[in-house]
């Protein structure tokens, strides 16, 4: 009994929850927070790809931003010169740079370590000097401009017609959801359980009989998607894209989101895409100090809470765990020992 | 053409050795990759700017760039990296990142964004090499390079702390039970290596100019370069530096001056994947 | 099981959190705008698009020192029907992307009337499209003659397009210095493409030939291969689009290399004290086409260099041009009042005397004054045909 009127209370909740997501464009009249509230959301799908190869499998990669500029001239390219809509050139995207993920994957993730790391960021400058080169098709340091919107939905009570942000923000919610569940899913899989051996000790993992590289290879592939799809949303959704915005400054900005939310934590990418945006966001009316605030933002948090901010709450919570472990248990000493592993490093 | 472009190629790449030097100090001693590295290139050229523009004579301007980025590297150790002895490899290498942006963007605070030609008293010359046109203060920049080298290899060989820092990079812990200071062995190391990447820096300050990202694309090379050489190989990464410089010259020259970059690249992916232990160095088994 | 519980319930906790901050940001900017419509009789608010940071960052300090003593003279004069203008200053990086993240802001959070900026072609063709929509006037400094095809009432451009310059430039070249093969090397944006396009449709007019091309990106400091091509095709003198930075250093390093021909530019990009500073002798005798003279002796300059000295600022020619973009619009507005439409059909038959001569627009929201060609000689800019 008790269990389904839980269960109950979650379905309830979970209904409550999505429609106050999607109120939010009732509530913000203001089109410039829209418009910052649905960057977060382009992020947080390119958090949670990345999070799926650095935070679960445990490979560092500095190139994920190619994989973002990607699908985003993808989209671009198709949109304009063969006037596909956004429903084609999503999954075309997709699929694109599910494979060039693919290939960078298999080419790359024999490597380990540091070399893993250089191995990306050569390849993320690589790809960023091609949309930079490559002027015939992706227009060189121009970009392309004039990316259409995606077409009009109608769903009866209401209908998107795309011509200003609020009308963005239901799709992308949609997508994040979505990109949520599947993470959930995968991660509680078979196969996404191997990724986590992998990731606490890639010895024990193949001695346990997991095809370690093989593994390693469609997480990149899958994390390469994510990036993908969220690129092709950002270029519908800003309708212009230019090669700076894909550079290794984009594939640092994307890790040190992961990391300032915490590694291994859907919540953390979350919390990581959502602040860090609005952080940069903020900082814009100074922009002189934007940067150098933001970088000192991330010195301190790697310094002293390497976990990010999933680490402290972990943190914290274990703490008040332990007290009330304490309180039930008559007797025990007043003294909470709490191991400190939340904050400090491994 | 071919000469011309030998000549950019090897003033290139003496730079991008002496680049390749701070990154496989410190590779050497902590495994790991210092991203801010280009930051101290950066630096260096900025300090040497500003007290030439205070009067100081050419020499004096261009060593006190040089101590003040190896003060730069030392900082930074002591700062943040010392604190971070512990931390995964990938804390240290976002932190490496966070520190070099905090530097270039104090550098447009303090200096402003617009580029600016550092003097040198060689560039207005240039001298006839069997026929050749070349600028005296390129080859001022490999005379230089020749003279660290040097210096260099008779520090790491010949000197008490040189062998010190050779220790170190064999083995950390065993170099502090055989009674030698690591965190001395470590500041050291960084001032080296940040004293030779400023010296870059203001090489190229009079032919490229001065400005506050100028270290990222020279960062980049370097650490290629180091790569190349083999991680840690102090020797190879000159070499490699040459090469690279050399490459990267003739394919901006015959293929497309837009991939200069790209070559770097490039060869930075092929030798990972064919040769991870550099083009001269030895196979090492991992221990497991 | 696809949520866990606490993971969830967090999830949607902190989605409804960040709900009633941003809600109670905006009904709180509701409020603040509510206020603002009863000062808004004291301010008009103006967005300045231009890059702050970067490489081109010098740029966009001295749009942003002209705009400032602009306004500052206009608000001590009483200001604009009584109210004040106000800046809004917002760096879009020289990159489209920024620019029109940045343009969105300003016109969307910050409520501005009208845009000055950018200063580069393809940030500024980007962010038109935003200022289009929401019906502010952007007076923009690109050279690119792009612009002139773009169907946008709103847009208008300060300086002159590169279809003026391009061919006065070129016909000196041929008349004056019997120029007849000429290589050029520019940047690969918007503005080098389309100035170097219109410049092979003019050479054909006036009896030169472009014997090679070559590019470079913005950005780059090493043209030492370019130039090494551009030496063996021996030229009688070398076309750089560019901006000072560029001039200066490709200036520099074709001496290095050796390659010592006369040099100059399609427009005015370059007209900086900067350029001298960091070219010195190499950009001596670089010839290039301007719309302005900062030596000139009319009312409007006088006045500007007055201003300049009083305040502090380096009168540079891109201060003076945004000087005049911010008078301009300050004028649109008095004549135009609080409608968008009025203000811009106030700014399309404005007729005032600026410090680049007169400012009038042609139904492409174009200037057509007709430009000098400038020479650098000892160190100083000077005139050599009007």
């Amino acid at each position: 009994m008790e269990h389904i009127r839980k269960l109950g209370y979650r379905r309830l909740g979970l209904l409550i929850g999505v429609i106050a997501l999607l109120m939010i464009p009732l509530g913000i009249t203001n089109p410039y927070f829209m418009y910052v509230i649905n960057l977060i959301l382009i992020y947080i799908l390119l958090v949670l790809g990345l999070d799926l190869i650095v935070g679960y499998t445990g490979q560092v990669s500095i190139g994920h931003g190619a994989f973002f500029g990607i699908g985003a001239y993808i989209a671009a390219i198709f949109s304009t010169k063969l006037g596909l809509s956004f429903w084609f050139t999503l999954p075309i995207a997709i699929l694109a740079t599910a494979i060039i993920g693919f290939i960078i994957g298999f080419i790359g993730l024999k490597l380990i370590e540091e070399y893993l790391v250089m191995a990306t960021l050569a390849f993320g400058t690589i790809i960023w000097l091609v949309f930079l080169n490559w002027t015939d098709v992706t227009g060189g340091p121009m970009g392309i401009a004039l990316i259409p919107s995606p077409p009009a939905m109608n769903f009866g009570i209401f209908q998107l017609s795309f011509t200003q942000y609020a009308d963005y923000y239901p799709l992308l919610l949609f997508f994040v959801i979505v990109a949520i569940i599947f993470t959930k899913l995968l991660i509680n899989s078979g196969f996404g359980r191997a990724c986590t051996a992998i990731r606490d000790d890639e010895l024990a993992a193949q001695s346990m009989g997991i095809p370690v590289f093989r593994t390693k290879v469609v997480m990149f592939t899958i994390s390469a998607a994510y990036c993908g799809a969220a690129g092709t949303l950002y270029a519908h959704f800003i309708h212009v894209v230019s090669p700076e915005t894909f550079n290794f400054t984009m594939s640092v900005t994307i890790l040190t989101m992961v990391m300032i939310g915490g590694q291994g934590s859907i919540i953390g990418a979350v919390l990581g895409a959502s602040l860090l945006t609005i952080f940069s966001e903020a900082l814009r009316a100074t922009p002189e100090l934007r940067m150098l605030i933001y970088g000192l933002l991330i010195v301190i948090m790697m310094m002293f809470f390497p976990r990010g901010i999933m680490g402290i709450i972990n943190y914290y919570r274990k703490q008040i765990e332990k007290r009330a472990l304490l309180k039930k248990m008559k007797g025990a000493k007043a003294t909470v020992d709490v191991k400190k592993e939340g904050l400090g490093y491994e | 053409m071919i000469v011309d472009q030998l000549i950019n190629g090897i003033v290139l790449g003496s730079v991008y050795a002496l680049m390749a030097i701070g990154y496989t100090m410190v590779w050497n001693v902590l495994r790991f990759i210092n991203f801010a590295h280009g930051e101290v290139y950066m630096g260096g050229a900025f300090v040497a700017l500003t007290t030439m523009y205070l009067g100081a004579p050419v020499w004096l301007a261009y060593s006190c760039g040089m101590l003040s980025g190896a003060l730069l590297g030392y900082l930074m150790e002591k700062l943040v990296y010392k604190k971070m002895r512990t931390a995964p490899k990938l804390n240290l290498l976002i932190a490496a990142i966070g520190i070099a942006i905090v530097l270039q963007n104090s550098a447009q605070l303090i200096w402003g964004a617009s580029p600016e030609r550092l003097a040198s008293p060689f560039l207005a010359n240039n001298v006839n090499i069997g026929g050749m046109m070349v600028n005296q203060h390129y080859i001022f920049i490999i005379i230089v390079t020749i003279i660290v080298m040097f210096l260099l290899e008779f520090f790491m060989n010949r000197t008490l702390m040189g062998k010190a820092v050779q220790a170190a990079s064999q083995n950390i812990q065993a170099t502090e039970l055989m009674g030698i200071n690591a965190n001395k062995v470590i500041s050291i190391t960084f001032a080296i290596g940040s004293g030779v990447g400023a010296l870059a820096g203001i090489l190229v300050g009079p032919v490229f100019l001065v400005f506050p990202t100028m270290g990222v694309f020279a960062g980049l090379k370097g650490f290629t370069a180091s790569v190349m050489g083999g991680m840690g190989n102090i020797p190879g990464a000159m070499v490699a530096g040459l090469m690279l410089g050399v490459l990267e010259s003739f394919a901006a020259g015959f293929i497309s001056s837009g991939y200069r970059d790209a070559v770097a690249m490039v060869i930075l992916l092929a030798i990972l994947l064919l040769r991870p232990q550099g083009i001269f160095g030895k196979v090492v088994a991992e221990k497991v | 099981m696809i949520f866990g519980k606490t993971k969830f319930n967090g999830c949607i906790a902190f989605f409804m959190a960040l709900t009633l901050i941003l809600a109670g940001c905006s009904s709180e900017d509701g409020s603040s705008s509510k206020a603002e419509a009863s000062d808004k009789s004291e301010s008009i608010r103006v967005g300045l698009q231009a890059p702050m940071t970067g490489d081109n960052a010098q740029y966009g300090q001295d749009m942003k020192n002209g705009v400032d003593l602009a306004f500052k003279k206009i608000n001590a004069e009483g200001g604009v029907n009584g109210k004040k203008l106000e800046l809004v200053v917002g760096d879009d990086k020289a990159t489209p992307s920024e620019a029109v993240a940045v343009v969105n802001k300003m016109i969307m959070n910050d409520n501005v009337k009208a845009i000055i900026g950018g200063y580069n072609s393809s940030p500024t063709l980007a962010a038109q499209e935003v200022s289009k929509n929401a019906k502010a006037l952007h007076v923009h400094m690109g050279a690119s003659p792009e612009f002139t095809t773009l169907d946008n009432d709103y847009l208008y451009r300060i300086i002159l397009t590169g279809q003026v310059y391009v061919p006065a430039v070129l016909k000196y070249m041929a008349e004056e210095k019997g120029i007849k093969k000429i290589a050029s090397i520019y940047e690969n944006t918007d503005y080098g493409i389309t100035m170097s396009d219109s410049a092979r449709k003019a050479a054909e007019s006036v009896g030169v030939e472009f014997i090679a091309t070559e590019t470079y990106n913005p950005g780059d400091k090493n043209f030492s291969s370019q130039l090494s091509k551009i030496k063996k095709m021996k030229p009688d003198a070398v076309m750089i689009v560019g901006l000072y930075n560029e001039v200066a250093l490709i200036a520099q390093q074709a001496k290095q290399a050796g390659l010592d021909v006369q040099f100059f530019s399609p427009d005015d990009s370059m007209y900086s004290e900067q350029l001298i500073e960091l070219g010195g002798d190499a950009v001596e005798n670089h010839i290039f086409a301007s719309m302005i003279n900062m030596e000139m002796d009319t009312e409007a300059m006088n006045e500007f260099i007055k201003l300049s000295e009083e305040n502090n600022i380096e009168p540079e020619a891109n201060t003076a041009i945004a000087y005049d973009a911010a008078l301009a619009l300050a004028k649109a507005f008095e004549e135009g009042g609080d409608s968008p439409e009025k203000v811009r059909d106030a700014m399309a038959k404005i007729q005032m005397e600026g410090t680049t001569g007169l400012i009038q627009f042609d139904e492409d929201g174009e200037r057509s004054n007709a430009p000098m060609i400038m020479q650098v000689k000892d160190q100083k800019f000077i005139i050599i045909q009007e």
